[in-house]
Parts: C-alpha cells; sequence; structure tokens
C-alpha cells in the first residue's frame, strides 16, 4: 500500500507540475497575444491616423487648388469683407428657406417686390446710390444677360425675363445680379472718390487703370473673368453665395 | 494666318462682333497666338463657313446658339477650355458669361477718371502692373520685330498703335 501511495503521491505531483506548467504557458501565451492583439490594433490605428491626416491634407490640398481656380488672385479687402458678411446675412435672413425654395413659390409680381426689396437693401449695405431699378427684355442678342448698372443715371436694369422665367436657377441668378452689379458701382464711386469706403489706394489704383482698360467678354472671357474689377465682384459674390469663405481665400490666394 | 486675313480679322470683329479700337487689337494679339488648329477654324469664319472645332465634348456651335457667344469669343474660350479646362468650366457654371460688361465710359468720366489716377498716384507707393500676356505667337509676321521689346504696358501699347498703322498701310495698298 505504501508504495502504491508513493506512485500516487507522484503521480498527482507530477499532475500538479504539469497543470502548473501548462497554466504558465498558458498565461505566457494570453500574455503574448494580448501583446501581440494590442500592437495589431496599435498599427492599425496609427495606420488609419495616418491616413487620415493624409484625407485631410489632400482634402486641404484639393480645396486650395480649387479656389485658386475658381477665384484666382482673389484677396477681400477689409471693406469687402465686412460688406460680404452683412450681405449674407441679410440674404440668409431674407431667404431663411432658401432663395430657390421662397422664389419659386412666387408669382411675377412678388418676385418683381422681392428684387425691389432686395436692391434696397443691398443698395444701403453696399452704401451705393440706386435712383431705380429698370426691368428690360433684352434683344435677341443679348438673351442671356442678366442685367447691368447705369452709372450716368444711378439706374439698375435687370433682365425682365430671367426675373419671371420658370427656371428659378435664373431667377436666383438675379438676386446676386444685383449684388454684382452694385459692386461696380461701388468701385467707380470708390476711385472717382464720391465715397470712401476705406480701401487701399493701391486697389483702388488697380481699378482706376481697370476702368480705363476695361476687358469685355467680347475680347475673351478668361481675361474678363480675372481682371481686377470682375475678379473681385465675382469674388464678393462667391461669398455671398457661400462657395467660399474669407478665410479659405486670404489663406489660400497668397 | 497670313497679314491680309489679320486684316480680314480686323474688320470682321469691328463690323460684325461689334468691338472697338484698343478691343480689337488686344483680340487679334489673343488670336495670334492661338494654335495652328484654332488659327485655320478663325480663318474658316471670317471667310463665313462652318466651323467644327470642339474641345472636351464642347462645340463652337453650341457656344454659339445655345451660351450666345460671338464667334471668335468662342473660339478664344475653347483654347481657354484647352488650356486650362477646369478653370474655364468654372466660369461656366458660376454664370459668369451672362453678365453684361460695364458700361462704356463717357467722355466725362474719361476725365474724371484721369483726375482721380492722378490723385492716386500721389497715394500709391508701387503701381500695380497688369499681368502680361506671353507673345508665343510662332509665325508673327507684322510685329516681330518689335515683340522683343513688349515688356511693359507703355511699350505694349506702342507696338498696338505700330500694328495699328502697319495695318491701315496695308489696307491702303490693297
Amino acid at each position: 500500500m505504501g508504495f502504491l501511495n508513493w506512485i500516487k503521491e507522484k503521480i498527482d505531483q507530477g499532475t500538479t507540475r504539469f497543470k502548473e506548467a501548462l497554466h504558465e504557458i498558458k498565461e505566457k501565451a494570453r500574455d503574448f497575444c494580448d501583446r501581440a492583439a494590442t500592437r495589431v490594433q496599435m498599427w492599425e490605428e496609427k495606420a488609419k491616423e495616418k491616413f487620415n491626416e493624409l484625407k485631410t491634407k489632400v482634402k486641404e490640398k484639393f480645396r486650395e487648388t480649387e479656389v485658386r481656380i475658381r477665384y484666382p488672385n482673389y484677396r477681400p479687402t477689409k471693406p469687402d469683407q465686412d460688406a460680404a458678411k452683412r450681405s449674407k446675412t441679410f440674404l440668409d435672413n431674407k431667404f431663411s428657406r432658401g432663395i430657390k425654395e421662397t422664389l419659386r413659390d412666387q408669382n411675377s409680381e412678388e418676385r418683381l417686390e422681392t428684387v425691389k426689396e432686395v436692391v434696397h437693401n443691398a443698395s444701403q449695405i453696399l452704401d451705393v446710390k440706386v435712383n431705380d431699378v429698370e426691368y428690360y427684355v433684352p434683344p435677341k442678342e443679348r438673351r442671356n444677360e442678366c442685367g447691368y448698372f447705369d452709372r450716368t443715371d444711378n439706374t439698375l436694369h435687370l433682365n425682365m425675363e430671367m426675373i419671371t422665367s420658370d427656371h428659378v436657377e435664373l431667377v436666383q441668378e438675379q438676386i446676386y445680379t444685383v449684388f454684382h452689379e452694385l459692386m461696380h458701382a461701388r468701385q467707380w464711386a470708390a476711385v472717382t472718390g464720391k465715397k470712401d469706403y476705406g480701401y487701399p489706394p493701391e486697389t483702388l489704383m488697380e481699378w482706376a487703370n481697370n476702368f480705363q482698360n476695361y476687358i469685355s467678354p467680347g475680347e475673351g472671357d478668361r481675361e474678363y473673368r480675372r481682371q481686377p474689377l470682375e475678379r473681385d465682384a465675382f469674388g464678393f459674390e462667391a461669398i455671398i453665395k457661400g462657395k467660399v469663405t474669407v478665410e479659405e481665400l486670404l489663406k489660400y490666394n497668397k | 494666318m497670313k497679314k491680309i486675313k489679320y486684316i480680314k480679322l480686323f474688320e470682321y470683329l469691328r463690323d460684325t462682333e461689334e468691338l472697338e479700337g484698343m478691343q480689337i487689337f488686344r483680340t487679334i494679339f489673343k488670336v495670334r497666338n492661338l494654335p495652328n488648329e484654332f488659327l485655320a477654324e478663325v480663318e474658316k469664319i471670317i471667310e463665313g463657313k462652318e466651323c467644327s472645332l470642339e474641345i472636351d465634348g464642347i462645340s463652337y456651335g453650341e457656344l454659339v446658339e445655345k451660351d450666345g457667344m460671338k464667334p471668335i469669343r468662342a473660339i478664344l474660350f475653347l483654347d481657354w477650355l484647352r488650356t486650362e479646362p477646369e478653370a474655364a468650366l468654372a466660369y461656366m457654371e458660376e454664370k459668369a458669361y451672362m453678365r453684361a460688361p460695364i458700361q462704356p465710359l463717357s467722355e466725362d468720366e474719361k476725365e474724371e477718371l484721369a483726375e482721380a489716377i492722378e490723385r492716386l498716384k500721389k497715394q500709391v507707393k508701387v503701381q500695380p502692373q497688369p499681368e502680361l500676356e506671353v507673345d508665343m505667337s510662332k509665325n508673327d509676321i507684322v510685329i516681330e520685330e518689335l515683340k522683343e521689346k513688349c515688356h511693359t504696358v507703355e511699350e505694349k501699347s506702342k507696338v498696338y498703335e505700330s500694328y495699328d498703322r502697319s495695318i491701315v498701310e496695308e489696307s491702303e495698298s490693297i
């Protein structure tokens, strides 16, 4: 019996040691796997983080390229930054449902009333004199024309067909035409010293030279769009349309 | 294009596209820098033939008929589309082509502006210079010898003036 007990004891001891060794191995394996898994997860997170950084950089680079292509060399001056901010706030409040959405539900008379109100407010915000708004039907060869500002009598002329159009996209464009044309009126008043809006003399000089050598679209759309007077008027328009921010323009157009 | 074609182009721009003075010379300057395939199309237009130019799926015909562009303007736009497609398409997308140009200055306004410029000159330290165009024309005939001198705006306007004279002389000889 003693021998058998001794054998049993030895087996138990062996089993215990084996179990302990197995447990130790398992523990070590678990520890290793935990560490490995943690590392894998860490690498995944690091890689994800890096690619997200890259995505942000690429997105920013793409935006920079887009801004520089769409609005080349346009850096809004302080007076235009302030005017754009006020104009955008006015439009956002006036058309809280969206410009297109509001105009879509309006009949011709209501639209004309809306445009009149926009002209009134835009002339106050931009501080330019508008004696009257005239709606005209352009001749066939100028059908695509939105409108213009007549400096001789301070009258804003707008294409009637577009305002009463079923295509609300064109009606909306007339709202922005008001601001675009009044920006030109403001540029003229600033250059000739009728008003002091606080533009730097370099800007005024650039505009003055451009008034002297203005390029019409008929001479080439590229040059027309990029000349200082139009660059600044279209740039201003883009801000109030919400297509670009002042911050983006100042950041990317160095 | 041969010189005679430029004279025809001058007349075409003046009579058909209703451009005036400096506008015509600026446009001719741009036309002269177009690639040969475009120049061939300009020749067709001033001879009253059909133009078949198409860039990136946009045809000359649709620019004239649907977007209301005059023929030479359409050709110049297609060249812009060829060289800077994103900028050209962004321009069309923002409906910039639908805006009317600023009204020409009256005589009184010209005087007013000249006075303003004199006043501003005293205030501005560095005079801003407009971006100069690079003359890339290969087959220039009329102002080849003056091309090298074309460094400043003033000199460029002298070039235009001499070009003007040469066209007049050529017209007279014809």
